[in-house]
């Protein structure tokens, strides 16, 4: 009898280790990067935030957009999406049924607007504008309308008309609130539009923007339906790779963020939700 | 936020219903003018396909086999970024042409595979008692290609009206993209996205309605002859 009771304990025992041991498995979603797989963005990634914990396998998933994400998630194909904190605040502010985590960055990433190679005029003129509208403070300005109220959604702004002037044409996705979205009544708004219409102002140039799928934002610029895209992501301490595919070339940031939040479906029992816990999460990160 | 407040904010706030309705009218456009040209042009390669000339009937064969096998989204985007690139073409024509082209191929295949099913016994009969070639095919042929084709070309039309959901791609703000955009706004895909569905679902039942009447009409004629 004490032997067999000594071998159920033993069982036991090598069970437990064994689960212990056993790797668990994090599926975190992202926005598509136009330049890197999701297996050569986790390597990249790995190399600036290797985990510490031995026991977690981290999975990136690519979305298009927003929505797919956000259906994955509930649908739990993944456990959390990966957000600029802007955006993430957005999301939680739309829907209760999001809490979030924060992670702080070292070094901030930006947003850009994206131009062809031979666009090398148009992208210097647009850097000459950004400067300008940072020095003045417009840029601040706009942020403080744009993102830090957006709760309000201000109105889309009206773009000046120049007589005999060229037109620059702008793609957006409207995938980004409260930096890109589209009105309920279907016009482009947010802050790249605001910031678009000072620079179009600056330059004295019309503006006209174009409403594309995020994926198709590489073609639209390559067949010259566009002339900028915005936004491309960009890693402004160079820790991971740019999201830049090749012949595109980017604008100064007009924004930038530091914070990035892992946002994860509320739940009301928490410890059901304990195969991904603070503990772990420092462990990667810190 | 209780869920009649969340179908405000998606249709009604802000005229968001007049956005849904012009997307709506996008939708139709683009299914309705390639559905007209597409069956034209279908059943001109469903002619060349059944020509008695060698490289004609080739001819066809390869459009058709490059034209069915081909993503209608791939086939789109080398059509506006690609092909027409440098043109003023609005993406609307494009989209036009794009769809009209694919649903050619569909079409000629279902002309040709209705026409062979008919019996040529009573054209060669039709022609005996005098009838003319194209009397033999517009009275005899026709209505039984009309007959057999119907089920598969509803189906076609409900298929053409789903494939136009990925006009977003070239910059045209049809029904999906307005969907997408608005449950990116609003940060409610599910609902959104369910609504988006059930106007589309609508849609294939309005197509299932034309046919449903038209077989009522021709049930009617065909019991008062």
């Amino acid at each position: 009898m004490k032997k067999i009771l000594c071998l159920i304990l033993c069982v036991m025992l090598v069970s437990s280790c064994a689960d212990a041991l056993e790797k668990r498995v994090i599926k975190l979603g992202l926005l598509s990067k136009l330049n890197s797989s999701e297996e050569e963005f986790l390597d990249t990634w790995k190399k600036t935030y290797a985990p510490k914990n031995e026991n977690l396998e981290i999975i990136v998933k690519f979305y298009d957009t927003l929505n797919a994400m956000q259906m994955a998630l509930n649908a739990g194909e993944i456990h959390e999406m990966i957000l600029p904190d802007v955006v993430a605040e957005y999301i939680m502010n739309m829907n209760k049924e999001f809490v979030s985590r924060l992670v702080l960055r070292s070094k901030g990433m930006g947003l850009a607007f994206g131009f062809r190679e031979d666009s090398k005029e148009l992208r210097d003129k647009i850097n000459e504008a950004l400067v300008a509208l940072q020095n003045d403070w417009t840029l601040g300005a706009l942020e403080g309308v744009y993102i830090s109220s957006f709760i309000d959604e201000p109105e889309p702004v009206e773009f000046m008309k120049f007589e005999n002037a060229d037109t620059i044409r702008v793609a957006i996705t409207g995938d980004l609130p409260p930096i890109d979205y589209i009105t309920a009544d279907g016009r482009p708004a947010g802050f790249n539009t605001a910031v678009l219409a000072e620079i179009g102002a600056y330059l004295k140039k019309n503006i006209e923007l174009v409403n594309i799928d995020a994926g198709a934002r590489t073609a639209a610029l390559a067949s010259g339906r566009a002339d900028v895209v915005f936004w491309y992501e960009v890693d402004m301490s160079s820790e991971i790779q740019s999201d830049v595919p090749d012949g595109v070339i980017l604008s100064a940031p007009y924004f930038e963020w530091n914070k990035f939040i892992h946002l994860r479906k509320a739940e009301k029992d928490h410890s059901a939700s304990s195969w991904w816990s603070m503990r772990d999460f420092l462990k990667l990160y810190y | 936020m209780s869920f009649s407040d969340i179908l405000y904010k998606i249709l009604i706030q802000g005229g968001s219903y007049w956005t849904i309705l012009k997307g709506l009218r996008a939708t139709v456009e683009i299914s309705c003018y390639s559905l007209l040209i597409g069956t034209l042009l279908g059943a001109f390669v469903c002619a060349l396909r059944m020509s008695k000339i060698k490289i004609l009937r080739f001819v066809a064969s390869i459009y058709i086999v490059i034209l069915r096998g081909s993503p209608v989204l791939m086939l789109l985007m080398l059509m506006y970024y690609g092909v027409f690139a440098r043109s003023s073409l609005e993406a609307l024509t494009i989209a036009t042409i794009t769809f009209s082209l694919n649903v050619a191929a569909h079409i000629a295949e279902l002309l040709r595979a209705s026409i062979s099913a008919t019996d040529h016994g009573q054209v060669e009969a039709a022609r005996t008692l005098g009838f003319s070639a194209w009397q033999a095919f517009y009275l005899i042929t026709l209505p039984q290609v009309v007959k057999i084709s119907k089920p598969v070309y509803q189906s076609t039309i409900v298929n053409l009206i789903q494939w136009t959901s990925v006009v977003g791609y070239v910059s045209i703000t049809d029904l999906t993209r307005v969907i997408n955009n608005i449950a990116s706004r609003t940060m409610q895909p599910m609902i959104t996205i369910s609504i988006g569905m059930l106007i589309y679902l609508a849609l294939a039942y309005i197509v299932h309605g034309i046919f449903a009447f038209t077989d009522f009409l021709e049930t009617r004629k065909e019991a008062v002859q």
